[in-house]
């Protein structure tokens, strides 16, 4: 059975005055309905393109994105910016991260509500505000009338961000794109968020595509992770397998870096940063920093292959094939050729 | 493994620290209330000790380390650096002060002037505090560098030309030049990669072992504090609401807050939601904080009492203070 | 010793340079008015030494030649005192281009250090500086450096510091609001612990990195301000007779304007070129130092 949601071949690219430079390069991935998904990536690995790349907001130039992006058997690329329009909202809706420049701070809580439900049509003013306060009350804001009537600046952080998870629900949406919703916000108040989006995967059955920078986030709230690297994804299997025998060396960074015990002496040792020409690194974007590195490492880009159940990874330590033989490390798997 | 030896006298002192930012409003801008950023803090920092500073946004921490570094101005309360009360200095005093007090902040790309070269960002402290030659200044920034594990050629160029965890490094050795004996580290990882921030990390511990440096770290990456800090103090509104040994903080807070604070972290390990605690409502406002102890509007453990007391730091039976009421015996 | 330090240094700026340059080179419109303000500069340099005609400059001519039309001799033909317009309007580039640079120079000299104190400093000194400020930008600034000029008396000096006084607020606003954000960097906070003192603060660290929407808009202005001081000559209160200063001669046509058509037209295609090339410049430049205007 096709998936809910997937990408293939996802290229993104940006034009430049010292050219073309690829930001995202996906092979493929895929949610089933009412799952939620995780990518993960640290600053630069393009991780902020893709939600932008799937609701096609990307300017043509600069940008130009080849590939194909498949929502419930729609192909979304194909589509022109009015069908794109009618998609955006009813179908997929965003997320994004800093709720104070997501809302419009002229107008109250409830006029910008209301103007998304009555944008996309078929109901009555009466309806809409109704629909407006229901949705209030399925992000757990107490006393939505109150909420409806207040200007964005005389709410928290975390109200904000809840209304803006409201406004992306109010008209229905079954995927919703979250791209780091978390990220401006004070620890104890993204508790409170990563608990609302659990509640409303169950309650609701929405698909998730959850952007993150940690795997801490994700672990949370998804049920399967992608770890992106370099505009590539490098790893991806269910948050189970991936956070319990991660493969890619970069995925132990991301997890277990800053060790969890005082003083605990770093296991792999970290080389030393060669390469400050900021231009591109063939082969594996991680070659200058990893300390399981082949000699295929530097030569071409590994591709995904499976080790086990839904696990799959991106690494020159998990070829097979040749003398290409990995230096040994704690993390031996023996990958299956797929 | 070294932990710090207790002097006689701490190397910083903060008595009773109360900084406020008057608010001015109306016609004649009259001062209406005040914005009580940090209010009543007493802290001590030993020589050779990591004292990491955690707190969520509006805690103050941010202020206090301004206060410290003498770039905010104090409202009541001491500041004492070896003794001295530096908050009171003004002039040569001042200066000299700041020779001993250096820090590191958290944009690796806009605490560096984007304009100057990296002979002139490291060091604009030798320029300003000494009077040393052009050619001299180029070998002691050159020995400064090495020290932070740059390579020497990185003198005659731009710091867009260097990634975020090589800027920081740039950063520490601007804080190192005029060799100060405190430093304050203000999210020195949080802008950089996950593998540049080990490295940072590692660097600035084998740092404080060769010079015999004391940090104050701050950082809302509660792993980085656990890897660096010997101490720990805890803010809240203004108000440091627990104190001590990092290892026993950690394995065991005391203050609800702190309790909440750990409890909120995603652990990767623990999937799902549940094992999370979020906490009710919103952080009160600075300006008319609550009355009896700040955090009982959102407190799990609050009762009458509360509302209406504040509680004092008291010690515990294991060394570290804590202002809550249930701890007390 | 210190001569390798200063070169080791410069190589770096002189490549940000190089950048720089080529960046702005891209566009065709602004390639050519370079290179039009290139030759213009050079006109105003040697001016004197290729001028056909050189006592036509300034002084006597023969009044039997006068308001002859255009020939080889003559190639913008010649005046009413018989003096050769081609010589006097290749100087008045000299005069037109120095001394709009003079007034630029002397507005931003003022208004900028003003700016950037009023920026950093805040409080009351940016409310003293902000409000002299306004009292002159409440002026329309021809109507002022008329006045200034008129009390001042009719002469091109007077002329340049009439249109400087009325020029220098515009650049004091733009400072003031990019030291206000730049007052906020973490750069600035950390050369504040390292305890640079203030006004080294305001050299080294907040002029550097406003000074580029300055010298866009400086660039902008000065076309404007070669157009200011042509008027002021032109209604007789800035450069007098017999400077050949373009505003000057074509008030001085005015007169013949209808049987000397060449007498009007080349000092005036001079101020409209002069105007437009340095327009087209300061736009090019805006999209160098603005990358978010930038056309792929």
């Amino acid at each position: 059975m096709a998936p809910y949601f997937s990408v293939e071949q996802l290229k993104v690219s940006f034009s430049t005055y010292f050219g073309r430079k690829e930001v995202l390069d996906l092979d493929s991935l895929s949610i089933d309905k009412g799952r939620s998904y995780g990518l993960v990536g640290e600053s630069g690995s393009g991780k902020s393109v893709l939600g932008l790349a799937i609701l096609n907001l990307l300017a043509s130039p600069p940008a130009d994105v080849t590939g194909d992006i498949v929502l419930d058997g729609q192909h979304l690329l194909s589509l022109t910016q009015d069908e794109m329009r009618a998609v955006r909202g009813r179908n997929i809706s965003m997320i994004f991260q800093d709720p104070m420049s997501t809302l419009n701070p002229v107008f109250t809580v409830g006029d910008q509500l209301m103007r998304v439900i009555l944008n996309k049509g078929g109901v009555s003013k009466g309806a809409a505000r109704k629909i407006a306060r229901e949705t209030i009350e399925l992000v757990e804001l107490p006393d939505p009338d109150n909420i409806l009537s207040k200007y964005p600046h005389q709410l928290s952080g975390g109200q904000r961000q809840r209304v803006i998870i409201a406004m992306a629900l109010s008209c229905g949406a079954d995927f919703l794109i979250a791209d780091e919703p978390t990220r401006n916000l004070d620890v104890t108040i993204q508790a409170g968020i990563l608990k609302l989006l659990a509640n409303l995967r169950q309650e609701l059955g929405v698909t998730i595509l959850f952007i993150a920078n940690n795997l801490g986030l994700v672990s949370a709230v998804c049920d399967h992770v992608g770890i992106l690297l370099d505009g590539r994804i490098v790893e991806t299997g269910s948050v189970r397998e991936v956070v319990r025998h991660p493969a890619h060396p970069y995925t132990t960074m991301l997890l277990r870096a800053i060790p969890r015990h005082r003083r605990e002496a770093i296991e792999a040792e970290i080389p030393r940063d060669d390469a400050y020409e900021l231009g591109d690194i063939p082969g594996c974007g991680f070659v200058s920093r990893c300390a399981d590195r082949v000699e295929a490492c530097k030569q071409g880009r590994p591709s995904l292959r499976l080790i086990e159940g839904t696990h799959f990874v991106a690494c020159g330590k998990h070829w097979r094939g040749g003398d290409e033989d990995a230096v040994g490390t704690a993390h031996e798997r023996t990958a299956t050729p797929a | 493994m070294q932990s710090a030896q207790p002097m006689s006298e701490p190397l910083l002192l903060l008595d009773d620290l109360k900084v406020y930012f008057p608010i001015k409003s109306g016609l004649l801008s009259r001062v209406t209330g005040h914005v009580k950023a940090v209010d009543g803090v007493d802290l001590a920092v030993n020589r050779g000790e990591v004292l990491g500073l955690v707190g969520e946004s509006g805690c103050g921490k941010t202020t206090l380390i301004n206060g410290v570094l003498l770039l905010e101005e104090i409202t009541s309360g001491r500041v004492l650096f070896e003794g001295t009360d530096v908050s009171k200095l003004r002039g040569k005093g001042l200066s000299n002060v700041r020779r001993d007090v250096q820090a590191v902040f958290q944009d690796p790309f806009w605490s560096l002037d984007p304009r100057y070269l990296i002979r002139d960002i490291v060091g604009e402290p030798l320029k300003v505090h000494t009077s040393i030659g052009a050619g001299e200044l180029v070998n002691k920034v050159e020995e400064l560098l090495e020290m932070v594990g740059m390579p020497k050629d990185a003198v005659y160029r731009y710091p867009h030309e260097f990634s975020g965890g090589m800027r920081q490094r740039i950063a520490i050795a601007r804080a190192l030049a005029l060799r100060p004996k405190l430093i304050i580290l203000d999210e020195p990882t949080s802008a950089i990669d996950v593998v540049s921030q080990v490295q940072i990390l590692m660097l600035l511990n084998d740092l404080k072992d060769q010079l015999g440096l004391t940090y104050i770290l701050i950082s809302h990456d509660l792993a980085v504090v656990n890897y660096m800090a010997d101490k720990i103090a805890v803010m809240y509104l203004g108000k440091v609401v627990e104190h001590g040994d990092a290892e026993q903080v950690f394995a065991s807070p005391a203050h609800p807050y702190t309790k909440a604070l750990f409890a909120a972290i995603p652990d990767p390990e623990s999937e799902g939601v549940e094992h999370l605690v979020s906490l009710e409502g919103n952080v009160p406002s600075a300006i008319n904080p609550p009355a009896g102890c700040r955090f009982h509007t959102r407190c799990p453990e609050a009762f009458e009492r509360c509302s209406v007391e504040e509680p004092q730091l008291t010690a515990l039976a294991d060394g570290r203070i804590a202002a809550c009421f249930r701890l007390e015996s | 010793m210190i001569s390798r330090v200063s070169v080791e240094a410069l190589r770096p700026r002189w490549r940000e340079f190089r950048l720089r340059f080529h960046l702005l080179n891209r566009n065709l419109l602004v390639r050519i008015a370079l290179i039009i303000i290139a030759v213009e500069i050079v006109i105003a340099v040697v001016a004197p030494y290729i001028a056909p005609h050189r006592d036509s400059i300034y002084g006597i001519a023969d009044p039997a030649l006068k308001l002859l039309p255009p020939s080889w001799t003559y190639p913008f033909g010649t005046d009413e005192l018989g003096r050769d317009i081609f010589s006097r309007v290749l100087y008045g580039t000299r005069i037109s281009l120095g001394a709009g640079t003079v007034t630029v120079a002397l507005s931003l000299l003022i208004g900028v250090p003003l700016g950037a104190i009023a920026g950093y400093r805040a409080g009351v000194i940016d409310d003293v500086i902000m409000r002299i400020t306004d009292v002159f930008l409440s002026f329309p600034s021809l109507l002022m450096a008329i006045v200034i000029a008129a009390f001042l008396g009719p002469s091109l000096r007077n002329a340049i510091i009439a249109c400087a006084i009325s020029w220098w607020p515009w650049y004091t606003r733009i400072i003031r609001g990019s030291a206000i954000s730049l007052r906020e960097r973490q750069f600035v906070r950390a050369a504040h612990a390292i305890g640079t003192p203030g006004p080294k603060i305001v050299a080294g660290h907040i002029l550097p990195n406003c000074i580029g929407p300055v010298i866009v808009q400086a660039s902008l202005d000065f076309g404007s301000v070669v157009l200011i001081l042509s008027a002021l000559s032109f209604l007789g209160l800035g450069a007098q007779a017999p400077t050949p200063e373009w505003g000057l001669m074509i008030n001085t046509s005015r007169n013949y304007f209808l049987t000397a058509w060449w007498y009007i037209i080349f000092p005036g295609l001079g101020i409209v070129i002069t105007v437009l090339v340095f327009n087209l410049l300061g736009d090019g430049l805006r999209e160098v130092l603005d990358p978010r205007t930038r056309k792929y």
